[in-house]
C-alpha cells in the first residue's frame, strides 16, 4: 500500500474546520491523511480565567473537554466524507506546540483556513499562519 | 461519566489478541457475552471500516474504537489492556495498551462528552500508569473514580 501524505490542521477555532469541510470535495485525495490538531493556547486561557474570575485549571478542563468533543465530531464529519482523519490535542504555547509536532510527526503539508477572526483569537490565529508561512519547511496552504 | 458506565464485569485485565482485528472481535464477544451487542459481525465490519478511515488510537498508548449506529440498543463501555500492547496504528506509532471500546445509539447524548472525558483522563501520564499497574477491575474503577469526583 502507497504511504499516505500527512495533512496537519492546526485549529484554535471550530469555525476553521468548517471551512476547511465546505473545501474538501476539492482537497481529499485518497493518498492523503489528514491530521486535526486542536491548539489551546495558555496565554488566552490565563487570560480568560482572571475575566472570568475562575480557577485556571478548572477552566483549562473545561476547555480540554470541549476541544476534544470537537475533535470528535470533526472526525466523524471527516469520516463521513470517506476522508483518513487522526486528531490530536495539544495545550500551551500554540507556536511552540505546531513547531513541536512538525519535528515529531513526519508532516508533509499544512492547511489553514482562511482567517476572518478579529481580536485575540484572531491575532493568535494569524500570528500562527504567518509563522508557518514565514518559518516553515513544509508546504503551507490556506483555504 | 467513566464510572457510571465502566463496570467491573466490562474489564478485561489482558487482552489476548495481538492485532488490532483480534482485538475488536474480542471485546465484540465479550460485548455479546454481556448481553450488550448481538449482531457481532455487523459490529465488527462497521467498526473496521472507520478504523479504516482513521485509527481510534491516540498518543501514548491509548486507543478508543467507537460506533454510534442505531442498531446498538444501548450506550456502553468496556476497558481492555494489553501489557504488550497491540498495534492500531497510532500516530505516535506507539502499541495500544489501554483500549476503550464503545457503542452508542446513533444520536446518543452523551457519545461525545464519553469519549471527550477518557481522551482527557488518559492525557495524564500518572492515570495511564496507575491503570496499566492496576491489579484488578475493582482497582481501575477506584482509580477512574478518584480522577473523577
Amino acid at each position: 500500500m502507497a504511504k499516505k501524505r500527512n495533512v496537519l490542521i492546526p485549529f484554535i477555532d471550530s469555525d476553521d474546520i468548517n471551512r476547511i469541510i465546505d473545501s474538501l470535495p476539492e482537497l481529499r485525495t485518497e493518498d492523503k491523511r489528514y491530521i486535526l490538531l486542536r491548539l489551546l493556547d495558555h496565554e488566552q486561557s490565563r487570560l480568560l480565567s482572571k475575566r472570568m474570575e475562575k480557577d485556571f485549571h478548572l477552566l483549562m478542563a473545561e476547555l480540554e473537554d470541549d476541544g476534544w468533543k470537537s475533535l470528535y465530531f470533526f472526525q466523524e464529519e471527516f469520516k463521513s466524507l470517506d476522508v483518513n482523519v487522526r486528531i490530536v490535542l495539544r495545550s500551551g504555547n500554540i507556536l511552540k506546540e505546531i513547531h513541536g509536532f512538525l519535528k515529531e510527526y513526519n508532516i508533509d503539508t499544512v492547511l489553514f483556513a482562511r482567517s476572518y477572526k478579529t481580536g485575540l483569537s484572531g491575532k493568535i490565529k494569524s500570528d500562527m499562519i504567518n509563522d508557518m508561512l514565514l518559518s516553515s519547511e513544509k508546504m503551507v496552504i490556506i483555504v | 461519566m467513566i464510572k457510571e458506565l465502566l463496570k467491573s464485569d466490562s474489564i478485561i485485565m489482558e487482552l489476548k489478541g495481538n492485532s488490532k482485528e483480534a482485538v475488536l472481535m474480542e471485546f465484540i464477544e465479550y460485548g455479546n457475552g454481556l448481553g450488550l451487542i448481538s449482531n457481532n459481525d455487523e459490529f465488527f465490519n462497521k467498526i473496521l471500516e472507520l478504523e479504516n478511515l482513521g485509527s481510534s488510537a491516540l498518543e501514548k498508548g491509548i486507543a478508543i474504537p467507537h460506533l454510534r449506529d442505531n442498531f446498538v440498543s444501548e450506550m456502553f463501555l468496556l476497558l481492555g489492556i494489553s501489557h504488550g500492547g497491540v498495534d492500531f496504528d497510532s500516530i505516535d506509532s506507539q502499541p495500544s495498551k489501554l483500549i476503550f471500546f464503545i457503542g452508542a445509539k446513533k444520536n446518543d447524548k452523551m457519545y461525545l462528552p464519553l469519549l471527550s472525558r477518557i481522551s482527557r483522563m488518559c492525557s495524564y501520564g500518572e492515570i495511564r500508569d496507575d491503570l496499566l499497574s492496576a491489579d484488578s477491575p475493582d482497582d481501575i474503577i477506584g482509580i477512574i473514580s478518584e480522577w473523577e469526583i
